[in-house]
């Protein structure tokens, strides 16, 4: 801290969060986190309205050179800073917002699936989504990739995901000649293939994982890994608010029945005859979209809540706010299983 | 109908748009002034007895009463690429001609709408720094000492005075592609050493006073409002200058800041005075916590301040544009 300065702050896009045994740090703007004993977080709860003097009072001058020193390391590993003006330097909003209906959309296809592409696409345009995932479990025509490759190309969405079982028509190249014409179509994930590897398109034109995992049904989502935590700041508010899976989402299952998401056994109707636009106002749906992190069992306890993603359809049990069964992490213990 | 002046790949009009469905507000948007495939005509008629504007864009057809506001975000592209002639002296000359016709074009609309609610201006989109610094001082907001020169001895004496000094472009210049490669112009530090290399006159520059900064602020200022985002240079040598030319793996730190109220004031009478109604504003904070003008930028980028302070600032502008408006 520099001697002429009275307060240490955390940078405001810096936020602790509070677990069961321990808390977390989460930089949401270095996407990083990091431990702190939860003494220090209820310290870095008074740094905006007392000064370091005053913070050292409150525990008796007991602490004075863990405070001092913690200090030290937070401005040395660019969490804090130290300042005079707190008051100039506000918190971070909260808050989450969108313009669209829906934001992300999930198809789920067979070999037997019959979808009319061009009026799922058109609504989903009117409904202003920004992400689709196309999802196959049984080899599909390279016709049906194509043609909602094209479809997509002057859409709304501008994040259009593929993942796929493979076969030998799915190349490299096919994938780089339908990319180049549409550049939304960020990855592509092709399941039960012969190796296990990432190959990167020429010309920035994105990336074709591999793998030999073999993915028969949609059962196969939901997974819930240290490795696919995210510490931004759409994820951190989003879940503030809303569930972060669920959220905005609609999706069809192989047999074109609307569902939030393919997993979930609630359908809403069929695509054939019933309009997206339709359940956006569905008070049941609404429901399940704002499901966010502080009403779930054991999750409501767990530092990670707010980087962590969610699933509602694999569940400890019966209860739809129970913990996502495809975690192994218990906050009270702050120990990952196996 | 709100009529949107903008470029063709500009994301934050697309978000702005984006909102102006959720509000379910007529808009067009205009990317391109001259013949393109974004076929759209319009008439225009000065005369004395009958002043008049037609704007038709695909089958819809306005006249100048049904553009409620307009928002000028960005010049619009003027011309498609063309390939006119062999002789390629010519055809830049040709380019130019049009692009200032077009320019001229643009202009004409600003002064027909003249009359109606609108964000941004498309004659002050280049007011020069100079001029700003000027109106900086008149409403009594610090601005750093300041000089153009094309003299040695004066950039000497300018050095000496200030110690550390800096230059940086007068105006705002594009960026340059070459090979692959961008070229942005930014503002670096002038040694002694290269000061020593210079011919007596030279092309104009303009140097300033280093000023030993606590930290920058980039304001985003929208009728009356101003949404601020400190940024913080991490000790890397590279961003002491310029944050610009920040280094990917050891970014700045970029975070919602509140001017004081003071501040505002000033800046807010400046905007006013200025005739502007949105506008990106540069600002240095100093070691003793000084707030010292450096620019506006009438044009300027909100989105580098929107989503790093989560302020949607294109639901502001949205909420900005309808304000005279009443649903289709
Ligand atoms: S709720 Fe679970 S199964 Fe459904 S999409 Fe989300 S993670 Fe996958
Ligand atoms: S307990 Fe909940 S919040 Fe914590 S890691 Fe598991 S699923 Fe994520």
């Amino acid at each position: 801290m520099k001697k002429t300065h009275n307060y240490f702050l955390l940078f405001s896009n810096c936020i602790p969060v509070k677990g069961a045994q321990r808390s977390i740090i989460c930089d949401l703007q270095l996407n990083r986190y990091r431990f702190i004993p939860t003494l220090l977080y209820d310290i870095l709860q008074l740094t905006r309205n007392k000064k370091v003097t005053e913070i050292k009072k409150i525990y008796n001058n007991q602490y004075n050179k863990g405070i001092d020193e913690f200090f030290k390391l937070l401005i040395d590993e660019e969490w804090g800073f130290s300042t005079n003006t707190p008051e100039h330097l506000p918190e971070l909003d909260l808050k989450w917002e969108t313009s669209s209906e829906i934001t992300n959309f999930i198809i789920d296809i067979n070999k037997d699936s019959d979808f009319n592409y061009k009026e799922i696409i058109s609504q989903l345009n009117e409904l202003r989504c920004e992400a689709l995932q196309v999802r196959s479990y049984e080899i599909i025509n390279t016709e049906i990739i194509i043609k909602i490759a094209e479809l997509t190309s002057g859409s709304t969405m501008h994040n259009i995901e593929f993942i796929l079982k493979y076969y030998s028509e799915l190349t490299n190249d096919f994938f780089e000649k339908i990319i180049r014409k549409n550049k939304r179509i960020r990855n592509i994930y092709l399941h039960t293939a012969i190796e296990e590897k990432k190959e990167a398109l020429p010309n920035n034109l994105g990336n074709i994982y591999y793998s030999i995992q073999k993915i028969e049904s949609e059962s196969h989502c939901g997974i819930i890994h240290s490795g696919f935590f995210s510490s931004n700041i759409e994820l951190f508010t989003e879940s503030q608010h809303y569930n972060n899976c669920l959220n905005k989402k609609l999706s069809i299952d192989i047999n074109g029945d609307i569902k939030i998401c393919p997993s979930l056994k609630k359908s809403y109707g069929n695509i054939n005859d019933t309009p997206l636009k339709s359940l956006i106002n569905n008070d049941e749906i609404k429901k399940m979209w704002g499901i966010d992190k502080s009403q779930i069992d054991v999750c409501k306890d767990c530092e990670f809540r707010y980087i962590c993603t969610d699933c509602r359809a694999f569940l400890t049990d019966e209860n739809i706010l129970s913990k996502p069964i495809k975690c192994n992490y218990d906050p009270y213990t702050a120990q990952w299983k196996n | 109908m709100i009529l949107i002046f903008s470029e063709e790949f500009d994301a934050s009009t697309n978000i702005v748009l984006s909102w102006l469905l959720y509000y379910d507000v007529k808009s067009e948007r205009v990317n391109r002034i001259s013949a393109s495939n974004e076929v759209y005509s319009f008439y225009y008629n000065n005369s004395k007895r009958s002043s008049n504007l037609n704007f038709r864009k695909k089958t819809n057809n306005y006249t100048i009463d049904d553009i409620k506001t307009v928002w000028y975000r960005r010049r619009p592209d003027l011309i498609n690429n063309i390939s006119i002639n062999k002789n390629k002296r010519l055809e830049k000359d040709i380019v130019e001609n049009i692009t200032n016709e077009c320019y001229a074009i643009y202009i004409s609309y600003a002064g027909k709408f003249d009359n109606i609610p609108s964000l941004g201006n498309p004659r002050l989109e280049n007011i020069s720094k100079t001029y700003q610094l000027n109106h900086a001082i008149k409403h009594k907001l610090p601005i750093p000492p300041t000089i153009i020169t094309n003299n040695k001895n004066n950039l000497l004496a300018f050095k000496k005075r200030y110690k550390k000094i800096i230059i940086k472009p007068i105006q705002n210049l594009p960026h340059h592609f070459i090979q692959g490669k961008v070229y942005a112009p930014y503002t670096t530090i002038l040694s002694k050493k290269t000061i020593t290399h210079l011919n007596n006159n030279f092309h104009p520059c303009l140097a300033q006073k280093y000023i030993d900064k606590d930290f920058e602020v980039r304001s985003f200022y929208l009728d009356g409002k101003f949404f601020s985002m400190a940024i913080f240079s991490q000790s890397d040598k590279q961003t002491q200058f310029d944050f610009r030319n920040y280094n990917e793996t050891h970014p700045s730190r970029r975070v919602p800041y509140k001017l004081p109220e003071y501040v505002e004031k000033k800046l807010k009478s400046f905007m006013v005075d200025l005739g502007l109604n949105s506008g990106s504003i540069d600002i240095i904070v100093n070691k003793k916590g000084r707030h010292i003008f450096l620019e506006v930028n009438p044009c300027g980028q909100f989105g580098m301040v929107s989503y790093p302070c989560n302020y949607y600032l294109e639901h502001e502008i949205a909420k900005y544009l309808i304000k005279n408006h009443e649903k289709k």
